[in-house]
């Protein structure tokens, strides 16, 4: 999973070099390029293509779909007919439901996962040892899991956070693994040589090296753990933005579907951008060493 | 120089010795062991879950009565028939995704204008997880074979487009601007130097893709499906087969990787200049 993403961390820093400039310069630029103005194209012709396509003219099998009005007035409703929108409690609790898990598992995998990765990338023995068990299990689908982790983990919650955890858990130690290999040999000769002990080694050599691609893996752990939630609250859930998904698809409340599905959108674009913004933060040296200083 | 060769050496006793502990040393065989070792524990530790009353593990059954389930499961019907069936979905709608994917994600590479429209509207959709598409589609779609189809085709779409556009986009100017100079149009940039610099990425985009196919594949066809391997593996869960269910999760791995394998080998034959690397 890890090899297409491998160049954002590198991408990202670039970015933080090549942007400078105060904010109020920047916007000043963006608006007087084309750019906004051809998403607005762009958006625009992709709310009108809903519009058209389902609330006015209804074609083909489009008319079954929610209208573009139906689902807005629902979501902005103070009293809407299926009983989800943005001034409703339950809306909030489903949210808070799936946040708290995708955090409990994404935080068990991190810290499970980014050891496990340093010392496979480390330790050769503890590599031979534990690369094949990750290999063997590792196709295997997160979503094949759901049966077992019902059957293994006790009570409802836990099964839903085990398959969350897992999705998040296998990418995180690929990732810390593929980015301690990437560390150019010649530093821990260095290291060695200049007396580093094994913790000096780990703290100022491996954590450093490494930390571009860990929050490569962290990043995309984080959408495979919204990915693995939503399936895992639809078969075996009593609450939770996947459950509502699969809920309002069973009672025939479309509109809400809609709401739902674009909440859950909006809760998996911003875990992932704290994700990156706390990676950005973490790599300022990175940002540096590119630009040359 | 040539005597000492041919090992008329006084220490012939200890040769073997080294050599033997080369031969352990040697990486891949080291690791070949240590696989070996973890492997066989674990299928140990497996085995005898139940005996010794392993928390968590003893729940699942062992691998001796896997085996049997797995030959109860090889030799029926309904096994193969979910193979042909949960292929075929993923084969037709992996080649539609490739088919949008690559085109669109060139066009938006190559021209700024198709970018710029194009980039926001992925960028709203994109986060939403295809297993959320699942119920829409099935409203949609008026078969459940198109349903999980397009469910197929989503999860490997966003992945090879975002491929697609990221290799196009990172070719280095001076190649463009070599070509140019030499007198090129804009016909031959697309053909002899975007197209090939792009192929490397669209083939990770595509084995990463694959992978995801699978994912959705299983999903689709557990929550909404009434055929196929993750049909079959739920339905075992639901009648309480587990054997069945670790023998359709293996045989949902061996397939995933398979297929993943396959796109990663015609990737290096489709990109000969690069296998000097």
């Amino acid at each position: 999973m890890a090899s297409p993403d491998t160049t954002t961390a590198l991408e990202s820093a670039a970015e933080m070099v090549s942007v400078r400039y105060p904010w109020r310069i920047r916007v000043r630029r963006w608006l007087r390029s084309p750019r906004p103005y051809r998403a607005a194209l762009g958006i625009g012709v992709f709310f009108l293509a809903w519009y058209l396509l389902i609330d006015a003219f209804k074609v083909w099998r489009f008319g079954e779909l929610p209208g573009l009005v139906n689902s807005t007035q629902e979501w902005l409703s103070a009293d809407p007919i299926f009983g989800v929108s943005l001034f409703t409690a339950e809306y909030y609790r489903h949210i808070w439901t799936s946040f708290a898990r995708v955090f409990a598992a994404f935080f068990a995998a991190i810290t499970l996962g980014v050891p496990i990765g340093i010392l496979m990338g480390w330790r050769r023995i503890f590599f031979g040892l534990t690369f094949p068990i990750l290999e063997i299990l590792r196709p295997i689908p997160i979503l094949a899991w759901i049966p077992l982790a019902i059957l293994l983990l006790p009570g409802r919650e836990i099964p839903i956070i085990g398959l969350t955890f897992l999705a998040a858990f296998f990418v995180t130690i690929l990732n810390t693994l593929l980015g301690v290999r990437s560390i150019d040999q010649v530093y821990f000769r260095a290291a060695q040589s200049l007396g580093f002990s094994q913790s000096h080694i780990l703290w100022h050599v491996i954590i450093p090296g490494a930390l571009p691609y860990i929050f490569v893996g962290f990043q995309i752990g984080m959408g495979a753990c919204w990915f693995s939630l939503v399936a895992a609250e639809i078969l075996s859930g009593s609450a939770g933005l996947g459950y509502k998904v699969w809920e309002t698809y069973y009672y025939v409340q479309f509109p809400t579907m809609v709401i739902t599905m674009a909440t859950l959108g909006l809760c998996g674009y911003l875990s992932s951008g704290l994700v990156r913004i706390v990676g950005n933060r973490l790599m300022r040296w990175r940002a540096k060493l590119l630009a040359g200083v | 120089m040539k005597q000492s060769s041919h090992g008329g050496s006084p220490a012939r006793e200890l040769t073997t010795w080294f050599q033997l502990r080369r031969w352990l040393k040697a990486r891949w065989n080291l690791n070949l062991l240590l696989g070996v070792i973890s492997l066989t524990t674990l299928a140990a530790v497996w085995e005898l879950g139940k005996p010794l009353g392993i928390p968590l593990i003893s729940n699942v059954p062992p691998p001796s009565e896997v085996i049997v389930a797995a030959q109860d499961l090889l030799t029926s019907e309904q096994y193969w028939q979910g193979w042909y069936l949960s292929l075929q979905r993923i084969t037709i709608g992996f080649i539609i995704a490739q088919i949008i994917g690559i085109p669109l994600g060139l066009a938006m590479a190559i021209n700024r204008m198709t970018f710029d429209t194009t980039f926001p509207v992925i960028e709203i959709l994109r986060p939403i997880p295809p297993v959320a598409w699942i119920p829409i589609s099935i409203v949609f779609w008026p078969t459940r074979e198109m349903s999980v189809i397009f469910i197929v085709f989503l999860g490997a779409f966003w992945i090879v487009l975002l491929n697609t556009i990221g290799g196009a986009s990172h070719i280095d100017p001076s190649y463009k601007r070599a070509a140019l100079s030499l007198g090129s149009r804009p016909n031959d940039l697309f053909w002899k130097i975007i197209l090939p610099a792009t192929i490397p990425s669209i083939v990770t985009g595509m084995a990463v893709g694959m992978g995801i196919s699978w994912e959705m594949v299983v999903a689709s066809e557990m929550i909404a499906g009434d055929t196929g391997l993750g049909y079959l593996l739920w339905l075992s869960f639901q009648i309480n087969a587990i054997g069945h269910v670790i023998v359709c999760m293996i045989s949902i791995g061996i397939a995933g990787y398979c297929s993943s394998a396959i796109i990663r080998a015609a990737g290096e034959w489709a990109t000969p200049w690069r296998r000097l690397f």
